[in-house]
């Protein structure tokens, strides 16, 4: 309910005077097929889509934040902090750089190039930060920052490589939900959704993951495939969320958290939450980011950034105070 | 065991019900048992290659306590892991019920035999009960959600383990020997014909010792095979019926706490000087210095 009312406020909010009534009547007549007023056009062809594609965005960081998080044991795990942001960004803009004048090919090629480099990216980071039993948070965040840097300074070579480009390609690294359409929002659904529906059925073998890989394989866990299973599917979230909003900081580790703040940590009601929470994080998030200085947009990762960095700081200094109580291994 | 163990707090009433709540129609088999079994961990570059067991064999039937002692390094802890297909064997055989273990699924042998291990992770944030819960892991499979026969394990599992007072407290606010007795738990929710114990007694005073293996004896009681490896050798002979003990990756002796604590045998195999006292309630170790 509190999601719903968000995306109406977020909807109905904007340069243009919309209420939510214009929205409503959009998507009434456009099932119809009926023809729309032209705030209605505005509503169904601008507002709409970005809304539903910022509450997507946000519902997958988190979900990919809360995976990584569990899956690792480590409350710290978020998708940019770990690099896999920064791997997905390379592979995105890869094809973004390649496939500049195909944009039919950029929409599809995009989310599944930056797959495979943010899978990479995963890989390397587990293999490089792994201990007997664990990640311990400061090899997981060393090696996540090493890795990450290396594909950041990968992605900017190919902007400067990609000269008159390079501004577009920029932009939309940054973040932001500002080219929004139907179709990227189709796209990121297309991705997004699957994912939600693993990672829940997945919860319980999640929960196992809190007594380490060794407690969890005696219970019968078949911990390798589950863990790679969990993994790919997190970085396929996060993937699809870099290539059609930019790198995006924080959500997938402050949602996660506030989420099992309010509700514990089993998975089973955790994810769910996390997904909605991070959806309407997002959607308030962009709204903020598209009128706070309006009519300039600040790249809503900005937003993220400066609420999410505070956090991130709290976090640490809370978990070291309250050492193993809150399962930071450092 | 002398009945005059103490019982703690556990009441004598709530052991697990006859024909436990899920498991009750299923036969137990018979026993699990490492037969001539060889192992062998891999050697450091430059070093040659020594068995950590060398022809071993070992049976621990249905309701009965067994103890595993010996000193550092003896293979205990490689022979536990071979019987809960932790480790596989170079040579010999590892049955459960006549069958190799090698050829159960994994959620299958869980639901057969649950493992403490010797310094368990405990899932931090989650409560007693959702801890204990997880033992259910093996019934309710990878995709399954726990149905009221899972409920009343749990349930039977906290009761029978007295952690149902702290049921609803997070893991990591308890005390050792609280979160000791909520892993122990744990595993009897898993309703397993065997249950494996690696050194539960270690970083526990003396009341928690005794309560543990108590709860032990309890549920060898209602038929649960049991194998616990224990450094204490006074605390094996009282809570144990039958004591193995190995030396160099061999069975030393084997058989009951006074026929297996024998001054010579204990000396030669821990290289030092012990006198055995004898007392109604059985031998008792005293190092000689």
């Amino acid at each position: 309910m509190a999601l719903a009312a968000v995306l109406l406020l977020a909807g109905a909010v904007g340069s243009a005077d919309l209420e939510p009534r214009h929205l409503l009547g959009a998507l009434a007549k456009s099932a119809r097929g009926d023809e729309l007023t032209p705030l209605e056009t505005i509503a169904w062809r601008i507002r709409l889509p970005r809304v539903l594609l910022a509450g997507l965005t946000g519902a997958g960081l988190s979900l990919a934040g809360a995976v990584f998080q569990g899956v690792f044991r480590n409350p710290l795990a978020d998708p940019y902090l770990i690099g896999t942001a920064s791997g997905a960004g390379f592979g995105a803009v890869l094809v973004f750089t390649l496939a500049g004048s195909f944009p039919a090919l950029a929409a599809v090629g995009a989310p599944v190039v930056a797959f495979v480099f943010a899978l990479l990216t995963v890989l390397l980071v587990t293999l490089l930060a792994s201990d007997v039993g664990g990640v311990p948070t400061v090899r997981l965040i060393l090696a996540g920052v090493v890795v990450g840097a290396v594909f950041t300074a990968a992605t900017s070579f190919l902007l400067v490589a990609a000269r008159e480009q390079s501004a577009g390609i920029l932009s939309r690294l940054l973040g932001g939900f500002g080219f929004a359409s139907w179709r990227s929002v189709a796209v990121l659904a297309a991705f997004t959704l699957p994912a939600l529906l693993v990672a829940r059925a997945l919860a319980r073998a999640l929960d196992l993951f809190q007594l380490g890989e060794r407690g969890a394989a005696l219970l019968g866990l078949p911990v390798e495939g589950v863990k790679l299973l969990l993994l790919a599917v997190a970085t396929l979230v996060t993937a699809a969320a870099v290539s059609v909003a930019g790198i995006i900081g924080f959500v997938g580790l402050m949602v996660p958290h506030a989420a099992r703040l309010a509700t514990g940590p089993a998975h089973a009601r955790l994810l769910p939450l996390a997904v909605v929470w991070g959806a309407a994080f997002m959607v308030l998030a962009d709204l903020l980011a598209r009128t706070a200085i309006a009519p300039v947009e600040v790249p809503v990762g900005i937003v993220t950034a400066l609420t999410g960095g505070p956090f991130f700081l709290w976090l640490l200094r809370r978990s070291r105070r309250a050492g193993g109580a809150a399962g930071v291994e450092a | 065991m002398s009945g005059a163990a103490p019982r703690g707090r556990v009441a004598p009433g709530a052991l697990r019900p006859a024909g436990d709540a899920a498991g009750g129609s299923r036969p137990r088999p018979g026993a699990l048992e490492a037969v001539d079994v060889v192992a062998a961990y891999p050697a450091a570059p430059g070093e040659a290659r020594r068995p950590a067991l060398d022809g071993v064999s070992f049976r621990l039937g249905p309701g009965e306590v067994v103890g595993l002692v010996g000193p550092n390094g003896s293979g205990k802890t490689t022979l536990l892991r071979l019987l809960s297909r932790q480790l596989r064997p170079l040579a010999g055989r590892v049955l459960l019920g006549g069958r190799p273990l090698a050829s159960f699924g994994r959620f299958e042998l869980a639901r057969h035999v649950a493992v403490v291990a010797q310094e368990p992770e405990v899932p931090v944030g989650f409560t007693v009960r959702e801890a204990v819960a997880m033992g259910r892991a093996p019934h309710v499979g990878l995709l399954g959600s726990p149905g009221p026969e899972d409920e009343r394990a749990v349930e039977a599992a906290l009761a029978a383990t007295g952690t149902l007072p702290f049921a609803e407290r997070r893991v990591e606010t308890l005390s050792g020997g609280e979160r000791q007795r909520a892993v122990f738990a744990r595993a009897v929710a898993q309703q397993p014909d065997f249950l494996v114990l690696d050194e539960p007694t270690n970083h526990l005073d003396l009341r928690y010792q005794v309560e543990l293996l108590a709860l032990a004896r309890e549920q060898a009681a209602a038929g649960v095979g049991v194998l616990a490896v224990l450094h204490d050798l006074n605390l094996a002979a009282r809570a144990c019926d039958r004591l193995v003990l190995l030396s160099r990756g061999k069975v030393a002796a084997e058989g009951s706490p006074s026929e297996v604590l024998r001054p010579d045998l204990l000396s030669a195999t821990y290289g030092a000087a012990v006198t055995v006292l004898r007392s109604e309630d059985g031998p008792v170790i005293v190092p000689r210095f």
